[in-house]
């Protein structure tokens, strides 16, 4: 696999407390250098990034009720309706895990399904906290997820969820083509990253995204 | 200080998005059987804190924008207005910080005026990730805040996921104290475990404390 042929299954991210104007710049200007599939940015550098954007192919990615989940859902979906609205092509919204747990299935499954008619067509990716839930969760989770119509699961959010490997080939049998995976959170190496894409990742993102692409060949 | 007065000084603080009802129901309880001042919670749980917590000395403090601040003051407005239309007796927010540290000031103030005033009267802190800001600019969110109105500054999320965030210190305490005055009240969250510490740093004059420890802390007082 070459370096683009990678970056075009990537994500990428610069999201965290206090970034700034001038390092969102910067990122942006060096990942637009990459075919990548999307770049996630809060939703305040969510118009400045689209715009940095404009011409590549990379899709603006934004993030709602992230990366906790713990959002009203009201709220998470009037943040997602404002994201679409102002820049992303792609959002990454969280599923909210403890109603699932209380057995507020019907809530979620709404809540997914209005997502869905909000996205109109746009990606988006419902984030699960992977690394703190069963296998059975794990599926359970995403079948939900094909029935109201999502098409990407992300395994983690990042911030120290790691994802465990094995993640992929358990949603990938059960779910096959009908649910793409992307593979969040822990991502640091090409091997990791190659392994992942060999086990039936669709997408993979991490924050090293250079360390990871520049040791590929160029083409 | 008795153990009801050092409760009352007390959000005690579970920001878990995967915690049940019952077990959320459960801890909302006890919060109430302890007296503590308020439970600091993730909107998502608001509408059962309101119900369990209805008629005792215990309020519901909802965790708005928490813990990526980088979103439009429009929005976090938004968000403290949902919960507080669900029953949240008090408003945590986080500062934009990115805005802060390029300087975006005015944006900031507005920010902090449209959460104040989504929060119809009632208080609001704002949290200021005070480890990862320079004096200067410590200095500057803290004049914001004083300026637009909200009631407390908080040191920190806690939020365990940024990797460069640190436990609060009674050095954090001493600044904060510094830069805000008579303006306004102090919040220290982060880090917060023992009896000792709590009792140190409301000794030098912080109001609020944000911890998970709150159990502890009271029983630990002799």
């Amino acid at each position: 696999m070459n370096r683009a042929e990678a970056a075009r299954r990537m994500n990428t991210s610069i999201i965290g407390p206090t970034v700034t104007q001038s390092e969102v710049r910067d990122f942006v200007l060096r990942a637009r250098m990459y075919p990548l599939a999307g770049l996630a940015v809060e939703a305040h550098w969510l118009a400045f990034t689209h715009e940095m954007l404009q011409g590549t192919p990379i899709h603006t990615v934004g993030v709602a009720n992230y990366p906790l989940g713990g959002a009203s859902l009201d709220f998470a979906l009037q943040m997602t309706r404002w994201c679409y609205d102002h820049g992303a092509d792609e959002m990454d919204v969280n599923v909210p895990i403890g109603l699932l747990r209380s057995g507020e299935v019907d809530a979620v499954r709404r809540y997914l399904q209005q997502l869905v008619r909000i996205a109109a067509g746009r990606v988006v990716k419902g984030v699960i906290w992977s690394d703190e839930m069963a296998d059975e969760e794990i599926v359970e989770t995403c079948q939900l997820m094909v029935e109201c119509g999502v098409p990407i699961v992300k395994t983690n959010p990042g911030f120290k969820h790691v994802t465990s490997f094995h993640v992929v080939p358990l949603i990938k049998e059960q779910l096959g083509e009908r649910l793409k995976v992307m593979v969040a959170g822990g991502v640091r190496t090409t091997q990791q990253m190659l392994e992942l894409f060999d086990l039936g990742a669709d997408i993979v993102t991490t924050s090293t995204l250079w360390q990871v692409l520049d040791a590929l060949p160029e083409a | 200080m008795d153990k009801f007065d050092l409760a009352q000084t007390i959000d005690q603080t579970d920001l878990n998005p995967t915690k049940t009802l019952g077990a959320a129901r459960a801890f909302f309880e006890q919060a109430a059987a302890y007296h503590f001042a308020s439970v600091a919670i993730l909107p998502l749980y608001v509408d059962l804190a309101a119900a369990v917590l209805k008629g005792t000395q215990t309020k519901v403090d909802a965790a708005i924008a928490y813990p990526l601040s980088a979103v439009p003051g429009s929005m976090k407005a938004a968000e403290t207005a949902d919960a507080v239309q669900r029953g949240a007796d008090e408003i945590d927010y986080v500062m934009n910080v990115g805005a802060l540290k390029s300087g975006e000031y005015g944006l900031l103030v507005e920010e902090a005026r449209q959460v104040v005033a989504a929060a119809d009267g009632r208080v609001v802190k704002v949290i200021i990730e005070l480890w990862g800001l320079a004096e200067n600019e410590a200095r500057a969110a803290c004049e914001i805040a004083c300026e637009a109105g909200v009631h407390f500054v908080k040191s920190s999320t806690g939020y365990k996921g940024h990797k460069d965030m640190r436990a609060s210190t009674v050095d954090d305490a001493h600044l904060l104290l510094r830069l805000v005055g008579d303006r306004a009240r102090v919040k220290i969250a982060g880090g917060i475990t023992d009896t000792a510490f709590a009792l140190e740093l409301l000794k030098l004059g912080v109001a609020r404390l944000g911890t998970s420890s709150g159990v502890a802390i009271v029983d630990g007082l002799a």
